[in-house]
């Protein structure tokens, strides 16, 4: 089998973001596993500043000439209604390399990407016969929309993001909670959404030395006792609030004992609405510590000598932060929403997250019942040990398998190589109609069509053992 | 993002820092005072500050003045003092808030100028950039083309249709020359259709 990975999720600003981590872990888990299989990656050109990193990172995985590089005219950023014509051509131009590298199936790693950069992602503009899937993370700015999206551009654009997710063979969501919520929210058959979980990076591991004392990055960032901690993104539905609200309802002889450290990126208006809130609750300045943006290096520090890790998140796609904290061997409590149970995978763990007293409850028993905070401790280790890329790989291959033996069964003509031709020429002609490129954006646009194909020409002169 | 100008090297005092403008301030000013490049979030947040009129030496005080500014404490001088100035002025975030909710109409007007002031150097980066294309394209017609066009180029330039099925064989590979035939007539019968 020869599978195709697009893997643009980790050449633009999500490369920064879980997105792009798990996008380029899950790939080169695929490639380690890949055992019958041919893997190929697709990036896009657009990026080029990115290629050689990513390349590089693969090395020992897969040689260099495994890379398809997609070539198309930009800036080509949906927010920007100057560059439709660019846009839609380039979603054309990179269905129509796919179909002709025709690949046994496509792996799309980030679908929902390209508002505010130069990814193109899309699916079903020309007819193709490649079985294709793609990773589902969350669909938590459709529940709802007004709070996540600005404009009606965006809109338009997130929208297109799902139909094109509707659209694909297959749906690997990275929980089972995820999952549940591609099959009813994208109203598709449960037969074509499987779970393939996700994993943290091994640098998160209890088996590791810290490569630098811990007590200086401490001192640093404020920390002068024992804390509970808390990691994410700064969001509402993160709810830091709640879990200020928890720490400050603590018996104040518990709490004296316990700083409070909530690391995220955070901008002065956050920081001042926590600060006012904790003073409100009476907290002493020195109570709650907010690091700011942390380094990776100082990031495994804070979750390997914090004494409990708090996860109150109210919505969730899988929970990496308590996945982390649990790879770093730390007892974790968190939210019973979402895909939060599957991770800390515990009931007499879990709290309400709506409810501050369930919360204040609970971490007070693991601060002050030591065969809880024990078993918690242990349950970190076993839970944790359940989740690696190698098993999500693993179960991204089965998924891949499936959709090509279903692809077989169904009959369809092969079309020509020609007859592909033409119909992306056509395609991209009544695009043309209703945006009126110039001759110089036509002379772009071909090309780009002649790199392309070039790049087929490429792959094909290079499979000898019928690769491509 | 894409037209972004690059650093040709980190400003070594605060006023050649001031001196940037839009993203190119915000990288620069992450560079010294944070020595890492932005995280998008924060790029997004100061590129939006910056093109509203925020002063620059109020930015430069927020990044060095985070707890991460504060464990690096980068060496420039002047630096203090600015920092000491702004604090001055913005004991506390809601004191922020007050004063610039009544600001004075100076006030507003000068920010109304800064944002002016960034525009008009983002105008004069698009126009360089569109020339650099337009000296490509020419590169291209003259010497033959071996490089995938990247880019947009010029709107109102028309006939290149005209130059392109002019130019000699030997200028245009001919199977671009062909592609860009092929796209011309099957636009044309689209349009009719």
């Amino acid at each position: 089998m020869r599978i195709l990975i697009d893997l643009q999720g980790a050449q633009n600003a999500s490369r920064y973001r879980g997105i792009g981590r798990y996008s380029l872990a899950l790939a080169k888990g695929i490639a380690r596993n890949a055992a019958g299989h041919q893997v190929f990656i697709l990036l896009n050109g657009l990026f080029s500043e990115t290629i050689d990193d990513i390349k590089a990172s693969f090395s020992g995985i897969l040689s260099a000439d495994r890379f398809v590089i997609f070539t198309s005219p930009g800036p080509v950023c949906a927010v920007r209604s100057e560059n439709i014509w660019r846009r839609c051509t380039a979603e054309i131009l990179r269905e129509h390399l796919i179909d002709s590298l025709s690949p046994d199936v496509l792996l799309i790693t980030s679908m929902i990407e390209g508002r505010e950069d130069d990814t193109v992602t899309s699916m079903g503009n020309l007819k193709s016969t490649v079985p294709t899937a793609a990773i589902l993370y969350d669909l938590i700015p459709m529940a709802d929309p007004e709070q996540h999206m600005a404009s009606d551009i965006e809109k338009a654009w997130y929208y297109s993001k799902i139909a094109a997710l509707r659209r694909a063979d297959g749906l690997f969501a990275i929980s089972q909670h995820t999952a549940n919520e591609g099959i009813s929210m994208l109203d598709i058959e449960s037969t074509r959404v499987r779970n393939i979980s996700a994993a943290a990076d091994n640098s998160f591991s209890s088996m590791r030395e810290l490569s630098t004392d811990a007590v200086p990055v401490m001192k640093r960032l404020g920390i002068d006792r024992k804390y509970l901690m808390h990691s994410s993104v700064f969001a509402t539905r993160k709810n830091f609030q709640g879990l200020v609200r928890a720490y400050a309802a603590l018996p104040s002889t518990v709490r004296a004992d316990y700083q409070l450290v909530l690391v995220c990126k955070i901008d002065a208006a956050g920081r001042g609405e926590l600060t006012t809130l904790a003073k409100s609750f009476g907290l002493a300045p020195d109570d709650m510590v907010l690091p700011g943006f942390v380094s990776d290096e100082d990031l495994i520090a804070l979750y390997t000598c914090c004494h409990l890790f708090v996860f109150p998140s109210f919505q969730e796609g899988f929970g990496l932060p308590a996945l982390e904290a649990m790879c770093c061997g730390i007892p974790t409590i968190g939210s019973n929403a979402t895909s939060v149970p599957e991770v800390i995978g515990r009931a007499d763990a879990l709290f309400d997250p709506t409810s501050v007293k369930d919360m204040t409850a609970l971490i007070l028993k693991a601060l002050t019942d030591a065969d809880f905070y024990q078993s918690l401790k242990a349950h970190a280790k076993t839970q944790s040990a359940k989740f690696s890329w190698d098993e999500s790989a693993r179960r991204a291959i089965a998924g891949m398998e499936k959709l090509v033996t279903w692809a077989k069964s169904s009959t369809h003509d092969v079309e020509s190589t020609i007859t592909k031709r033409e119909k992306m020429l056509e395609a991209v002609a009544k695009i043309a109609c209703h945006t009126s490129p110039t001759d110089f954006e036509l002379l772009a646009l071909a090309s780009s069509i002649e790199a392309n194909r070039n790049e087929v020409i490429r792959l094909e002169a290079s499979a000898v053992d019928a690769a491509f | 993002m894409k037209n972004s100008v690059p650093l040709a090297s980190q400003p070594r005092t605060l006023d050649e820092l001031l001196k940037l403008h839009d993203e190119a301030f915000v990288t620069g000013a992450y560079k010294v005072l944070l020595g890492r490049p932005p995280d998008p979030e924060g790029l997004e947040n100061y590129l939006r500050q910056i093109r509203a009129g925020t002063q620059k030496s109020q930015i430069v005080a927020e990044l060095a003045g985070s707890p991460e500014g504060r464990s690096r404490s980068a060496e420039l001088p002047g630096l203090g003092s600015l920092i000491a100035e702004h604090r001055k002025g913005a004991r506390s975030f809601w004191l922020r808030i007050f004063r610039r909710l009544s600001s004075t109409p100076t006030e507003r007007i000068e920010r109304q100028l800064r944002a002016i002031d960034n525009r008009l150097y983002m105008m004069e980066q698009r126009a360089a950039e569109q020339n650099r294309q337009m000296a490509a394209l020419l590169i291209v017609l003259t010497q033959g083309l071996s490089e995938p066009i990247g880019s947009n180029f010029h709107p109102n330039a028309s006939k290149v249709g005209d130059a392109i099925n002019s130019t000699p064989r030997s200028i245009l590979p001919l199977n671009v020359r062909q592609t860009f035939s092929d796209l011309k007539a099957t636009i044309e019968m689209k349009r009719s259709e």
